[in-house]
């Protein structure tokens, strides 16, 4: 079922003389894991941004749920989407349990203070994160891994449709990157409709349906990591050679072992 | 009858002209006529301490800036002034008693620019009048008297704050106007009526004098403010001398210092003397105001009607109100010891006194002083 | 529930310092008095109740806007002159001092428009920045403005009138309550009211705007918009108060850190928190400017410098709780 459709977007920063999106058009499906790849400024976050509202496309449209996303107000999109960036630091050292509150804005009235329900909600997400116990902490003595994991639960917390992810597991160890990826896989399946940006090809093809790959303002390839995470394509963006091989069936690819002799030498 | 108008105006501008040169002329003479007692430079000591050499005569005098105005009320007891004095601003050239001292005082006003009420007057506009000397309050910076220095115009400072200074720069005034024997007489006028306040109160013991509060009631700020004066101001200072008990001298060193309501109350005043240096409310209506309120009921000076609202002579448009360090002080002295004394003073005759010291220290004709007396404003 | 055991017990200390603070003064009043005297009761109804109001109103007003104002400008020592709203006060008033010498009205209403009307040009200015972030840009506009302001203030006070209009002016810079009664206190209640009250009411959605403006966003609030609306109500409150009262600095900074101090980040709690603090701490430096000596001490003098050393005493015990 169709999530979230791009059809023909643009983007220009006010003062500038080119698009940053040079129309994008793509369907985000729901209960399926997007994992959008692009090197450093190609549109990712400027198109997150139009997902999230923050900006409004220069010509084009965005449609949530089928309806056009000029039409949602912003509370409602909220109710929809729900946004995870890469790093978050809150003014005041609020608790967790004080932090995750902040993501049942969206179902609040404009003067309203958070409720038992609110409550409620908060616990059974942090049990589904397996982080119970972080609850009573605070945000700032919280450790790299801990921090994203309650990030996502502040996401989660909006009980979103549509979970938007920037970068989630960089600079994370590899048992934390695990946690990530699981909490992100999990709210697939539990039928959420999950995009996220990483840099990393392998977790793109090991952890997504499908892959996007946005290059200078374009759509370049989108579809099955298999079709679009193949040498032509990376190497088209990167202008690196890759060697592959296949994990669970799934492309695996690295930098050509000759890029560091090179170096050595 | 075109022929007789033409003639008629030939008449007329012959006689304009013949009746300005006559002014031009008497100018000149009375100018010739009042030559300066002796000539050649003269050094004299400020108020600050400064010496300041002064070529006498001295023929432009400028007084400006910051408290300018009880500088000029003692500058005009010299009859010097009159014709020295320039450069006033227009608010102190309005004042009554100097008009009557100075009948062309109007011509000596200059604009507002120069600093007038400024403590830091502008030098330039001031050397464009090329006074001889400039007469400084001591409110006024002394940056700007050496940077008048630098141009060759004299500075000389004046406090007139307490009894001490008022001699001294009375005689400093004497002698920069040329006139000594002037400072001695206004001098000996001042202490022969101080003494005989002094000498009917000074063993006054303190279960006798009366518990004096002097409030400066302002309205300014948005809220009104109860002002008294610190234990180094003159107000405080005469109202010992008056043979009361000043309240208000716990209230530490000099200026005005804010009470509230509660403070007066706990204080319980025996007698107020108000001024609100301002036309708008005048004493007299605060006085009113105070009388009338049942707040103010309660205290003891309000239960005895001894609430009075201090004389002024400028019309309240300057500070001209007796109690303020200007040449009236002495007259605001007497009149203090017969609110505060009334059976210590049954003798002394307030309007007789003050016609006398319009009359005889500044020089005003018997009618001219009962002009000035009519306008006294306040409860005298 | 251990907050509401706080809360309690801060309430109790503020009417402690209420109850108190009535019976503190010049003018010494006890029970017997109270009842034969007609003096006493004159004094302590209409002397030092009314001025006790005011005291905890203008306690109330600065430290919910201190509070606010820090997490609308994502900056923990952002406090009410922050946007040039106290110096646009203060030359409004002084321009009424300078023009229109008798009439309080003229001089408070002037002052709340300046105060107003200060923030407004702050924040145009900020648009037209080319500097640092929104936030960074505005808080650069502010201090614009506010030293604009000031020099305007300083210009009238050469063109006041020394005797007269001088000390009426710097008493008002420094500020003070000293004569305020029943009539000041209905005068900046509604405006302050209002703002204290909408202050309140977004107490938890404060919160919002201490995150990423993109998360803000995210949860379905604009933060610009958000801002705009707290800012103007934390305006409102202090432009009321400090047409009153004249400019009080401090107060609106140090409150809320000592909420936090006590309740944590949450602005659900530090919002009233500061309400019941800012108003028992102000009516407790307001005692101490009308009581220590006979003449009134300016009360901007008094919280300075009570407040700098307690701010310092704050930031020395820092981290967090």
């Amino acid at each position: 079922m169709t999530k979230i459709e791009l059809r023909g977007v643009r983007f220009r920063y006010r003062g500038q003389r080119a698009d940053v999106l040079k129309g994008i058009s793509s369907v985000f499906s729901q209960g399926r894991v997007t994992a959008l790849l692009g090197p450093n400024a190609s549109g990712k976050t400027t198109l997150f941004k139009i997902l999230l509202k923050v900006l409004q496309p220069s010509a084009g449209s965005v449609h949530v749920n089928g309806k056009e996303i000029r039409q949602l107000s912003l509370a409602e999109l909220s109710r929809i989407v729900a946004w995870v960036p890469q790093e978050e630091e809150p003014l005041f050292p609020y608790t967790v349990h004080e932090y995750l509150l902040l993501g049942r804005a969206p179902h609040l009235g404009f003067f309203d203070v958070p409720t038992g329900e609110d409550e409620e909600v908060i616990k059974r997400v942090l049990a589904e994160l397996g982080i119970a116990k972080l609850a009573r902490r605070g945000t700032m003595s919280l450790s790299g891994g801990e921090k994203r994991l309650v990030f996502i639960a502040r996401a989660l917390v909006q009980q979103p449709e549509v979970l938007i992810l920037d970068e989630p597991t960089v600079h994370l160890d590899l048992r934390n990157r695990a946690l990530v990826l699981a909490a992100i896989r999990r709210a697939a399946e539990g039928g959420k409709t999950v995009i996220f940006s990483t840099h990393d090809v392998n977790e793109a093809s090991l952890v997504a349906d499908e892959v996007k790959i946005i290059n200078n303002g374009r759509m370049i390839k989108q579809g099955d990591p298999d079709k679009v995470l193949t040498e032509e394509v990376l190497k088209g963006i990167y202008g690196l050679r890759l060697v592959f091989s296949r994990v669970d069936g799934r492309p695996i690819a690295e930098l050509a072992p000759e890029i560091f002799r090179r170096g050595r030498k | 009858m075109k022929a007789s108008k033409a003639k008629t105006a030939g008449i007329s501008i012959v006689a304009v002209v013949l009746v300005l040169a006559l002014a031009l002329f008497v100018l000149f003479f009375t100018g010739q006529n009042n030559p300066p007692l002796f000539g050649g430079p003269v050094s004299v000591v400020d108020a600050l301490g400064r010496t300041v050499e002064i070529n006498l005569p001295v023929n432009r005098v400028i007084i400006t800036g910051k408290s300018a105005f009880p500088v000029t009320s003692v500058a005009y007891m010299f009859p010097e002034a009159a014709s020295v004095l320039y450069g006033l601003d227009q608010r102190t050239a309005s004042v009554p008693l100097f008009r009557l001292v100075d009948p062309n005082i109007e011509a000596k006003t200059v604009s507002d620019d120069i600093g007038a009420g400024s403590d830091s007057p502008n030098v330039e506009e001031l050397a464009k009048l090329k006074p001889d000397v400039v007469l400084f309050k001591t409110s006024v910076k002394l940056q700007v008297a050496e940077s008048l220095e630098a141009l060759g115009i004299k500075a000389v400072y004046v406090d007139l704050e307490n009894l001490d200074s008022y001699r001294r720069d009375v005689k400093l005034m004497g002698r920069i106007f040329g006139n000594e024997a002037k400072a001695n007489s206004i001098l000996s006028y001042y202490e022969e009526k101080y003494g005989y306040v002094l000498a009917k109160t000074s063993s006054l013991p303190q279960s006798q004098r009366p518990r004096t509060l002097l409030l400066f009631y302002s309205t300014k700020g948005g809220t009104i403010s109860f002002n008294a004066p610190g234990a180094g101001w003159l107000q405080t200072s005469m109202i010992d001398a008056a043979g009361g008990y000043p309240l208000s001298k716990e209230l530490g060193g000099t200026g005005w210092n804010t009470v509230s309501f509660e403070q007066i109350a706990a204080w319980n005043p025996e007698i107020i003397f108000l001024v609100t240096y301002s036309q708008n409310p005048t004493p007299s209506q605060v006085r009113d105001n105070i009388l009338s309120d049942p707040m103010w009921r309660n205290l003891a000076a309000v239960k005895e009607g001894r609430v009075y609202a201090v004389p002024d002579d400028a019309h309240l448009i300057a500070i001209g109100s007796w109690d303020a360090p200007n040449s009236r002080w002495i007259l605001g002295q007497l009149w203090m010891a017969k609110k505060i004394q009334p059976g210590l003073f049954a003798d002394l005759d307030l309007v007789k006194e003050v016609k006398q010291f319009y009359m005889e220290i500044y020089g005003l004709s018997a009618a001219q002083a009962d002009e000035i007396l009519q306008q006294i404003t306040g409860d005298l | 529930m251990r907050p509401l055991v706080r809360f309690l017990a801060i309430t109790a200390a503020l009417l402690g310092i209420f109850c108190l603070s009535l019976f503190l003064g010049r003018y010494s009043v006890n029970f017997q008095e109270l009842l034969s005297s007609g003096l006493a009761s004159e004094i302590l109804f209409n002397i030092r109740l009314p001025r006790i109001l005011a005291a905890a109103l203008l306690g109330m007003a600065l430290a919910a806007a201190g509070a606010a104002l820090q997490s609308a400008f994502k900056n923990p020592l952002v406090e009410p002159s922050l946007l040039g709203v106290s110096q646009g006060s203060a030359f409004g008033a002084a321009l009424a001092i300078l023009f229109f010498v008798n009439s309080p009205v003229v001089i408070e209403a002037s002052s709340t428009a300046f105060g107003l009307l200060a923030l407004l040009i702050a924040y145009l200015l900020s648009s037209s920045l080319k500097y640092g972030g929104k936030i960074l840009r505005l808080v650069l506009a502010g201090i614009a403005v506010s030293a604009i302001f000031s020099g305007g203030v300083g210009i009238i006070k050469t063109m006041a009138d020394p005797l007269n209009q001088l000390p009426a002016l710097t008493f008002w810079l420094l500020g003070g309550l000293s004569g305020a009664g029943w009539g000041d206190l209905l005068y900046m209640l509604p405006l302050a009211l209002c703002g204290i009250v909408a202050l309140l009411l977004l107490r938890w959605r404060i919160n919002l705007l201490t995150l990423r403006d993109d998360v803000t966003f995210s949860l379905g609030t604009d933060p610009g918009k958000l801002r705009a609306l707290v800012v103007i109500f934390a305006v409102l409150a202090v432009a009321a108060v400090t047409s009153v009262a004249g400019v009080i600095a401090w107060v609106g900074l140090i409150v809320p850190h000592i909420a936090r101090k006590i309740f944590g980040a949450d602005n659900s709690r530090i919002i009233p928190a500061s309400l019941i603090l800012g108003a028992g701490l102000m009516i407790a430096f307001d005692t101490v400017a009308r009581t220590l000596t006979a003449g009134e001490i300016p009360l901007g003098v008094v919280t300075s410098l009570c407040g700098a050393p307690v701010f310092l005493l704050l930031l020395s015990r820092g981290g967090e709780s």
